[in-house]
């Protein structure tokens, strides 16, 4: 479970806000309008943006002064997951030994990780010799192996064609719910994730609303909602 | 997609052929009438080998050191970051003789600190080779390192992979493709140096650049002159060869600025040893800059050779820079093999391999100070071609991929398509481009040292002249004003550089 109390991000040109929480196992999208703070949001979780205030109670620990590898998160990008000149299978050791001194155990779940996501015949290829829907598969392996609590998705299937999108969302589905993982993700298409997400966390002018149910999301007449939703879904 | 040579581009490729050609041929000719040299003879080896140790030694330390610097400055964050940044790119604007006058009145004997450095020999040369590429390659590293994607050091912060790892996995191949042409961009300057070699050298310590200048001007031993030059020739070609498709000189376009960038927690150690290098950089750089304004300031003259100086050297300049370009032009909008080989020609056969098949052609023929002129004038053209090419490149390399194919649809060609899209997009990197032409050129003293004479002095030449006189005031005096001209010139390059950077 994670929990943002009142947790506030201030820049000159920018401010954000987000107070809410998610049960552990929950799969979350992020919307809203474009620069009102998505991605912001998934680095301050994650670490990489310095809090002005607030607290981020990951199952009852308060990680906002932890560094980013001290919080049992994994971030997922839109792009470059992978180091390009190590092969896929050292790319997802990396989470599980950082230095890659791997003992038997370790190699045992990064080829049951690899296998996971169906990458097992590809293990010994380089980034750039599969296609962009594998290399993001191999990021998700390596969330297998980091054993990870809270899984941070920013964009990462935007590039993949619509049919690859749904499975891909279905798989992380499937794992948040096979391993109690809680997903925040942010997308551009909501009308994509009614299968995949449990609920939709809306940002809008530096706040983070409360999440609410895909179905509340789709039948609200909040302005700014249905501002964001356009003609096509009114 | 191949774009079709258009006349423009053949010409210009012909031009600097033929350049070449009058350079190369009087030297061929000159071999088949002595018959075979004897490479045995003339203690040619030492020169050879002297070249080589000092490249190789300045290579490592400039590339090693700069790796290290510039990483710190992408680390580490500091007031005047910004400053500190365009500072490094004032080596680069500083003329070869303008750093050497800085140097001495540092190191040198009547310096202020005499004896900390041993300047004459084979230190002096690298320490000097250091100050002017270290700043070089911690820009072009600095760029290779800010824009490598951010993901990559987040993911390493998540992954816990330390200092060490992140410069594995995420720094180390940013780094890597920039590396061999930064190093061959480093050897080839430091194993053609003429004024570092000239200022610095000796009997024993003589880079062949310097060897040829002496061979042609001091024993007219013309032999000598052309085996030092085919050696130099085979030298930069087999270099050249080596690294063929990662050679080029943008890194005189680099332009930076700092920009948000994730960077993980550091150690404390890790943020003393980036301030360490930090410091190293400064102390490097900013003592010979100030040392040169500090003296030179207060005894900037003008007497009526100095006026004819910077007239002459203002003329040169301009005519030079607009000469490279009008070769630039066509040669970087082909970017083909050809144009990019004949955009390096001065680094392929250095000025004085050059400069020693000119002085053959017209040996014993009346040279009017026109034609000496002109000789200068296509030198500093040819010497500056590189960076000219550098800095037109980047305008085409983005103009081409966005406009080619709208321009094709709506038909727009020839004049019109200058006027309406390549003018508009491409006059900041034509500024740019002439701006740095014009600073190599100002600052030359190969060309004038090799064809000069009394009644052409420009001003490098004249603090040449003043400081083999010990008129230390006065050449002091001449090198603030070269400096301030240079300055001005490459602060108004990089204004255009930035500017090109937001189009």
């Amino acid at each position: 479970m994670i929990e943002l109390k009142s947790v506030e991000l201030v820049r000159p040109d920018f401010f954000l806000w987000a107070d809410f929480a998610l049960a552990a196992g929950q799969v979350c999208a992020v919307l809203g309008p474009s620069g009102a703070g998505k991605t912001t949001l998934l680095n301050m979780i994650a670490g990489f943006e310095p809090l002005i205030r607030g607290e981020i109670i990951i199952d009852g620990q308060n990680v906002a002064a932890a560094s980013p590898a001290q919080r049992p998160i994994s971030m997922v990008f839109q792009d470059h997951n992978v180091f390009s000149h190590l092969d896929l299978w050292s790319n997802v050791a990396l989470g599980a030994k950082p230095n890659l001194k791997l003992n038997g155990e370790d190699r045992a779940r990064v080829d049951a990780a690899l296998a996971r996501v169906g990458l097992s015949d590809l293990a010994r290829r380089k980034p750039f010799e599969v296609s962009g829907g594998e290399r993001q598969r191999v990021a998700l392996a390596r969330v297998l192996v980091r054993n990870s609590k809270i899984l941070l998705l920013d964009e990462p299937f935007a590039a993949l064609d619509p049919g690859l999108r749904h499975d891909m969302l279905s798989e992380v589905s499937a794992i948040a719910h096979e391993r109690n993982l809680t997903v925040l993700m942010v997308t551009h298409q909501p009308e994509e994730v009614h299968h995949a997400v449990d609920a939709i966390v809306f940002i809008d002018q530096g706040q983070a609303r409360a999440p609410m149910s895909v179905q509340a999301f789709f039948a609200s007449a909040d302005p700014a909602i249905v501002k964001y939703r356009g003609p096509a879904a009114r | 997609m191949a774009k079709p040579i258009t006349a423009s581009t053949r010409v210009a490729q012909g031009l600097v052929l033929c350049a070449v050609a009058l350079g190369v041929v009087p030297l061929l000719q000159f071999l088949l009438v002595q018959g075979p040299l004897r490479f045995s003879d003339h203690g040619i080896w030492p020169v050879v080998a002297f070249t080589l140790k000092q490249a190789v030694l300045s290579t490592l330390l400039s590339i090693g050191l700069s790796i290290g610097v510039a990483r710190a400055l992408v680390w580490q964050n500091f007031a005047g970051k910004a400053l500190f940044l365009r500072l490094l790119a004032l080596p680069m604007a500083m003329p070869a003789i303008v750093a050497v006058l800085g140097l001495v009145s540092l190191f040198g004997n009547a310096g202020l600190f005499p004896g900390l450095i041993p300047l004459y020999g084979f230190w002096g040369i690298v320490l000097a080779h250091v100050f002017f590429n270290l700043p070089m390659c911690t820009r072009l590293f600095y760029q290779a390192l800010a824009n490598a994607p951010d993901e990559g050091f987040k993911l390493a912060a998540q992954l816990n992979l330390g200092s060490l790892g992140t410069f594995q996995h995420v720094e180390w191949p940013a780094l890597r493709p920039v590396i061999p042409r930064a190093a061959a961009l480093v050897f080839l300057l430091c194993a053609a140096s003429f004024v570092i070699a000239l200022s610095f050298g000796g009997a024993a310590a003589t880079t062949l650049e310097v060897a040829i200048y002496q061979s042609l001007r001091m024993d007219f031993d013309v032999p000598r002159a052309l085996q030092l030059s085919l050696v130099q020739v085979a030298l930069s070609l087999m270099l050249i060869g080596l690294v063929a498709k990662a050679f080029d000189t943008d890194s005189f376009t680099v332009t930076l600025r700092p920009k948000a960038m994730f960077r993980p927690m550091q150690t404390a150690w890790a943020r003393r040893l980036n301030a360490a290098l930090i410091i190293l950089a400064g102390v490097l750089v900013c003592p010979v800059v100030v040392a040169v304004l500090v003296s030179g300031l207060g005894a900037l003259h003008f007497t009526l050779i100095t006026l004819q100086a910077l007239m002459t050297s203002l003329a040169l300049g301009f005519a030079s820079a607009l000469l490279a370009m009008l070769l630039a032009w066509p040669l970087a909008r082909a970017d083909d093999g050809l144009s990019h080989l004949v955009s390096l020609a001065a680094m392929i056969l250095p000025p004085a391999v050059m400069a020693t098949g000119w002085f053959l052609l017209v040996r014993g023929l009346p040279q009017p100070p026109a034609m000496t002129f002109g000789f200068i004038l296509v030198l500093n053209a040819l010497m500056a071609l590189p960076f000219a090419c550098a800095a037109m490149a980047g305008g085409f390399h983005k103009v081409t991929p966005m406009h080619d194919r709208l321009a094709q649809q709506l038909g727009l060609n020839g004049l019109a398509r200058f006027r309406l899209v390549e003018w508009p997009l491409l006059s900041p990197h034509l500024a740019q481009g002439f701006l740095m032409a014009m600073v190599t050129s100002l600052g030359d003293l190969t060309a004038i040292t090799l064809f000069g004479n009394q009644g052409l002095v420009t001003l490098p030449s004249l603090q040449q002249a003043e400081m083999g006189h010990y008129r230390g005031q006065d050449a002091a005096g001449t090198a603030a004003l070269l400096l301030l001209l240079c300055g001005v010139l490459t602060a108004l390059a990089q204004h255009w550089g930035e500017r090109n950077d937001r189009t």
